[in-house]
């Protein structure tokens, strides 16, 4: 994916990405936050945008005309995430049906770059499978080939 | 100045409890999972490749 990033920071704790989504003036703090779930290894990836009062927020659009820019730098936190932690597993879906359905066709028009080192796997009706454009998970699944 | 008591309440999640209701749907999502498949089909994609 060589589409243009912004650049972003880690926290300290690892866990904890930050960057800012910008169009003249206007800058959103973004957060990419991965939490381990009840299963090992397993994170769960939530993308949230900083309101102006300072409280978060995963349902807001920021209609700042750079989306593929962050889904861009989103990708490249993803990818440092599992350089540092290359035996987990990163899962995320769309917080709404229209974000996972876009998440879908970013994942399948990159598919093959994305693959040359991850698998990218789906969660289909409980089953995990490998990612299949035309049809629609439940959650997608990034990993790291060994 | 308004007080406490007349500040509108805030009902939207803190941070915590976005993450928190994020995590619970996936763990929910993950029950009766058989999470074995996960390393298998990196590892198997890669022993494709080599």
């Amino acid at each position: 994916m060589d589409q243009e990033a912004y650049q972003f920071s880690l926290a300290p704790n690892k866990f904890r990405y930050y960057f800012d989504s910008t169009n003249g003036s206007r800058k959103v703090r973004k957060v990419v936050l991965f939490t381990e779930s009840e299963h090992h290894e397993v994170y769960n990836l939530a993308l949230l945008d900083t309101l102006e009062d300072g409280k978060m927020s995963d349902q807001t659009e920021t209609r700042n005309g750079d989306m593929i820019t962050v889904l861009a730098t989103v990708y490249q936190i993803v990818i440092h995430f599992l350089e540092q932690n290359n035996t987990c597993s990163v899962f995320f879906r769309g917080s709404d049906v229209r974000r996972h359905r876009l998440y879908r066709i970013i994942i399948g028009k990159y598919y093959r770059e994305l693959s040359v080192d991850h698998a990218i796997l789906g969660l289909y009706n409980k089953r995990i499978l490998p990612f299949q454009t035309n049809q629609s998970c439940d959650y997608y699944i990034i990993e790291k080939k060994l | 100045m308004k007080t406490n008591r007349e500040r509108k309440p805030d009902f939207r999640p803190t941070e915590r409890e976005i993450i928190d209701k994020e995590v619970q749907a996936l763990n929910k999502a993950l029950e009766n999972v058989d999470l074995t498949r996960l390393r298998a089909y990196s590892q198997k994609e890669c022993q494709k490749q080599h």
